[in-house]
């Protein structure tokens, strides 16, 4: 629950930023006024939602393939709040919503590449110390 | 280094004498291999209490407050708290990989990388473990590497 609070409070300051530059771009843009009320309660659903999926991303338990699909599955709420709030200021097109969709999965896709790169070579520096290991125990023998 | 065995039939208990001139490295090195065979951890499998060696030992888990010992193909309930186990088996191959387990690291078959970055020990007798970023640097010293 702690890790869980911890990520929800910073996926709350990076929603906020991004909102508050979303919101001064519509707003100086567009000349309309935003729901306040709706534009606050949206960061912190989506905070959550954010939060959630960073969780179960790092979860240790579970099938790492199937907790990759689910984080993601979790981001998709969150781009539908913002079209509710910023309406067709922003998702000019019906099937905008699907081409950021698309992005983002992009994106997601690149980041577990490199993730799984980056780890790579810590894995494989394990790997060779565990062979250097069994190989200086059957030379003692 | 010589290595003698005498074979006495009066002798009750296994004793191991180690003459050195000073306490090195190396008779660190062999206390602590002997540490390892001489440990004996109790666990109760079916209602029965068993004396279980280290060397037999895969991990050891904690779910739910009770911490359970995984060998081959059984697995045992140990009274022992986690933090108690690794402290009792300090200079060993054990070693605590996660919140929630100590992996004893002479079953470790091969290490390998999850699509999320995760990272995953395979054991011996093909069980996987989870092994946490944060413990890693203390894993690679305890298998000889340097930590940085």
């Amino acid at each position: 629950m702690k890790n869980y609070l911890r990520r929800y409070a910073s996926s709350f300051l990076i929603l906020t930023i991004i909102n508050v530059i979303l919101a001064m771009y519509v707003v100086r843009r567009y000349d309309m006024n935003l729901p306040y009320l709706a534009f606050t309660i949206s960061t912190f659903i989506n905070s959550a939602f954010v939060a959630l999926a960073r969780s179960v991303f790092k979860s240790e338990k579970g099938n790492a393939v199937v907790n990759s699909i689910l984080a993601y599955v979790l981001i998709i709420p969150v781009l539908y709040i913002i079209r509710e709030v910023y309406g067709s200021v922003l998702f000019r097109l019906s099937y905008t919503i699907y081409i950021v969709l698309a992005i983002i999965l992009i994106i997601y896709g690149i980041g577990l590449l490199v993730a799984k790169k980056r780890y790579k070579s810590e894995v494989d520096e394990l790997n060779r110390l565990l062979l250097d290991k069994d190989n200086s125990e059957d030379d003692d023998e | 280094m010589k290595i003698r065995v005498f074979e006495k039939p009066e002798v009750n208990e296994l004793e191991v004498i180690i003459n050195c001139k000073t306490k090195n490295e190396q008779v660190a090195e062999i206390t602590n291999a002997l540490t390892y065979l001489n440990k004996s951890i109790t666990g109760k499998l079916d209602g029965r209490l068993y004396h279980l060696s280290p060397n037999k030992i895969y991990y050891f888990d904690s779910i739910d407050n009770k911490v359970f010992a995984y060998t081959k193909t059984d697995v045992y309930q140990v009274s022992q708290k986690l933090y108690q186990l690794e402290e009792t088996l300090f200079n060993t191959p054990f070693i605590r990989i996660n919140k929630n387990t100590v992996l004893n690291t002479k079953k470790i078959r091969s290490f390998h990388t999850a699509i999320n970055g995760r990272m995953e020990a395979t054991l011996l007798n093909q069980e996987k473990v989870v092994i946490s970023r944060k413990y890693v640097p203390v894993l690679k010293d305890k298998l000889g590497g340097n930590v940085q």
